[in-house]
């Protein structure tokens, strides 16, 4: 067996061949090898494996895998990451001959990169559903001292304003501002809520417009007590989509609106559906001020120009996009803030 | 009229007790769920705002025994997450914590006779 016939045997296979030397140097460097370290053959021929392979790690642990390999014992796993970030997987053994080339060791390699990478995922994502877990239980144990908070505050301003027969003392006004303090607390929990825990994607077949009503009614509301008026225009569009999280995007889309309509001369939200081949568009148009700077960061989550928001509408909306594969944009034309969310759809939508 | 408040956390329930006798209404409370249920059987009230965390039984399980009792008393669970399809079987009025006491209050108005509106 010639020189050549071992090159053209360990050239063509999927793993890391090295052939090396008594001292560790390297006598055989497959093609696999020349492509991981970027160094050719001829190049690399000579330099020890540790110098390669084992960069920043400790030698004295491989040379005693190589001591246990000469004596005859196959020695390993070895892992250690390469120049290029990736991770390879080594294992030694002992080769008597020494044609057609002189080798005393063979370090065999896989690479585990890709795996490294999968498990390192996996368990970022445990993390985050235990995160997420443990923060709905904060938030879930956190509404009884609200409840109970907001309750005495409640009896509080009833005993205040009695006792000064209705006009707004000092302290009613404190308990006033304590009250909206510790509902702010409350709707960020419910945001933060919403936002943190990583529930997977239900897609089931759904009316979208039964969808955005849904989102209209919550946010009945408030609409009513801003006095805006909230149009819809949508036909019957069926589609495969998660109803909960397109259902939350379209609300929280709903309520900045509201704010924005709020101030307007014509207090109105208009939310329009519209239906293309491969997916479905739901804008949400007011007539208010619009977006004050372009360049601010409004998808962060915690950012807000409203006083006594919470920041993390847009923060879901695009969360949401971002878990159905979608894009939320936003424009400003003729005078109005269309913010338009696209969904792609699994099946044809039926008008 | 008559209502019984359960609930196991005393600023809650001390102030829905002020609370809703300001409102005209008669009430008394308890903090565990065989107090409540006991209470509820001696007085035979109007309406029960409970606590579905309660110590001894959740307020699902006080629901079914105050039906199995033939209690069949306006009943309010308050909870921090309401998610039982059974609930809205049972005909139960669920509020999420924390509540809107306002809407608590316009529900029992109209709900309940002759309560004096404060």
């Amino acid at each position: 067996m010639t020189e050549a016939h071992v090159h053209d045997v360990i050239d063509g296979l999927e793993v890391f061949i090295c052939g090396l030397d008594e001292r560790g140097s390297i006598v055989v460097f497959n093609r696999p090898c020349e492509q991981l370290t970027g160094l050719a053959r001829e190049r690399a021929l000579g330099i020890n494996w540790l110098d390669l392979f084992a960069i920043g790690e400790r030698h004295d642990h491989v040379q005693s895998l190589w001591a246990q390999a000469a004596h005859g014992r196959p020695a390993g796993p070895y892992e250690a990451l390469c120049r290029n970030g990736r991770s390879v997987r080594w294992q030694f053994s002992r080769w008597d001959r020494h044609d057609p080339v002189p080798i005393a060791l063979w370090a065999v390699g896989f690479d585990m990169t890709q795996e490294r990478e999968a498990m390192a995922r996996a368990r970022e994502f445990e993390r985050m559903v235990a995160l997420g877990n443990l923060v709905s239980g904060l938030t879930h144990e956190l509404r009884n001292p609200l409840n109970g908070a907001l309750l005495q505050l409640r009896v509080a301003e009833r005993h205040e304003l009695r006792s000064t027969h209705g006009a707004l003392s000092t302290t009613a006004q404190a308990i006033t501002q304590a009250t909206a303090e510790v509902r702010r607390i409350s709707m960020l929990l419910d945001d933060f809520l919403v936002f943190v825990r990583p529930v997977p994607v239900q897609l089931e077949r759904i009316e979208v417009r039964d969808v955005i009503e849904r989102a209209i009614d919550r946010a009945r509301v408030k609409a009513d007590a801003a006095s805006v008026t909230i149009a819809l225009e949508a036909g019957e569009a069926s589609a495969e989509l998660d109803a909960t999280r397109v259902e939350a995007a379209v609300y929280h889309l709903l309520v900045n609106a509201i704010d924005a309509a709020a101030e307007a001369i014509e207090p109105m939200v208009r939310l329009r559906l519209e239906v293309h081949h491969n997916s479905i568009v739901i804008s949400i148009e007011d007539r208010g001020a619009g977006i004050p700077d372009n360049n601010a960061p409004i998808f962060e989550p915690f950012f807000t120009t409203k006083k006594g928001g919470t920041g993390l509408g847009l923060a879901i909306v695009q969360r949401v996009c971002a878990d159905l594969g979608g894009a939320i944009t936003h424009e400003r034309r003729d005078g109005a803030t269309v913010f338009s969310l696209e969904l792609p759809i699994v099946f044809g939508a039926i008008c | 009229m008559r209502v019984v408040v359960i609930s196991p956390f005393p600023a809650e329930r001390g102030a829905l007790e002020l609370l809703l006798r300001d409102e005209g209404h008669e009430v008394t409370s308890a903090s565990t769920h065989d107090e409540g249920l006991r209470l509820a059987i001696s007085s035979r009230p109007d309406a029960i705002i409970a606590d579905t965390q309660l110590p001894g039984n959740d307020g699902l399980a006080l629901v079914r025994e105050l039906a199995q009792h033939d209690l069949h008393t306006t009943t309010i669970l308050l909870c921090a997450r309401c998610t039982a399809p059974e609930l809205v079987k049972l005909g139960v009025i669920c509020m999420t914590k924390p509540i809107d006491v306002s809407a608590l209050c316009g529900y029992l108005a109209r709900r309940l006779p002759a309560a004096r509106v404060a």
